[in-house]
């Protein structure tokens, strides 16, 4: 009888374990999506000169199609909205900027039965980035 | 008791298990932002040229004006401060400063077919040997290209004896290498 719930518990761990493994992988696609997808975007804005409304919802609906996180959750705290133009030498003021946050929601599986909240088992995943406007703007 | 042992030696053992494969899952995919950082930075470098000889039919890369473009969008990405110092939250947090090696190739290396077929040897595409931080490289170019290596240091692994053995001197620092080349 002791040993059965010795080994009970011990299973417990042990199928936390298998269970964290594939949580990994989630988390680790989540991030990756991410990334391809701001990547993306950013690629597109540079040609427009800044985060067109449809640049950026694209880039929402692909954060969403790509990763588990809803577009509500994602967090956007840096954006170039108003167009800025090329030039010919370098200028920080024809930038594009980008600076965008995703929550990475269950760490550790099973938290709950360990005795940790939600609000302590994630934490927020930034990709920050410039890239140089295309853009020819006339006059 | 016997039981007792055995199971806190195997819930050990997994512990060790996962925190290698989330160590090493990280560090691939920190050397897959990093490529794409390379490759960003080679981009920005290579939008500047030198009006004069452009006017003239030949594509020579500004190097003034493309390493202050290199320099702030390696900062940007990466999260650097003025001196390259990565700043908090950033996987090389324990690396002191995040190096960079930047070459131009352009026509004032390599002239064009179009310009004199008979150099058919000095012109692109071209292979061509570039060393970065003591390592060389042949690469064909097919066009006039920047060339950027990015040397980030050691990985950042939160297991300890998989620290201790990359931060050993012998053991190779993570560097990535991308290539914009502007095709005409």
């Amino acid at each position: 009888m002791q040993s059965y719930i010795v080994s009970a518990f011990i299973l417990i761990f042990f199928f936390m374990g298998l269970g964290q493994f594939v949580n990994e992988q989630q988390m680790e696609t989540n991030r990756s999506g991410f990334a391809l997808a701001i990547e993306n975007a950013a690629q597109h804005a540079r040609m427009e000169g800044y985060f067109t409304p449809d640049i950026k919802d694209d880039m929402l609906e692909a954060i969403e199609d790509q990763t588990t996180i809803s577009k509500s959750e994602v967090r956007v705290l840096e954006l170039t909205e108003t167009q800025v133009c090329t030039r010919q030498g370098f200028s920080e003021s024809n930038q594009i900027h980008y600076k965008i946050a995703i929550p990475i929601k269950n760490v550790i599986i099973g938290a709950s039965f360990l005795g940790i909240t939600d609000a302590e088992n994630m934490y927020w995943y930034p990709l920050q980035g410039s890239v140089a406007s295309e853009k020819i703007c006339k006059g | 008791m016997k039981e007792m042992i055995l199971g806190l030696s195997m819930s050990l053992l997994m512990i060790t298990i996962l925190l290698m494969i989330g160590d090493l899952d990280q560090y691939k995919e920190q050397r897959i932002r990093l490529k794409s950082v390379s490759e960003e930075v080679a981009a920005s470098a290579a939008q500047y040229k030198t009006l004069e000889e452009y006017a003239d039919g030949y594509l020579h890369f500004n190097q003034v004006e493309g390493n202050k473009a290199a320099d702030f969008t390696l900062q940007r990405h990466l999260n650097l401060n003025n001196t390259f110092t990565p700043q908090a939250p950033n996987y090389w947090i324990n690396t002191p400063n995040i190096e960079k090696q930047i070459t131009y190739i352009d026509y004032s290396n390599y002239k064009t077919y179009l310009v004199n077929p008979a150099d058919d040897l000095e012109a692109f595409p071209k292979e061509y040997r570039f060393t970065h931080f003591g390592e060389t490289f042949t690469t064909w170019l097919l066009g006039p290209s920047v060339v950027v290596s990015i040397n980030a240091g050691k990985p950042n692994y939160r297991l300890k004896f998989l620290q201790l053995y990359v931060e050993r001197p012998e053991q190779p620092d993570v560097i990535e290498h991308g290539i914009h080349t502007l095709e005409e």
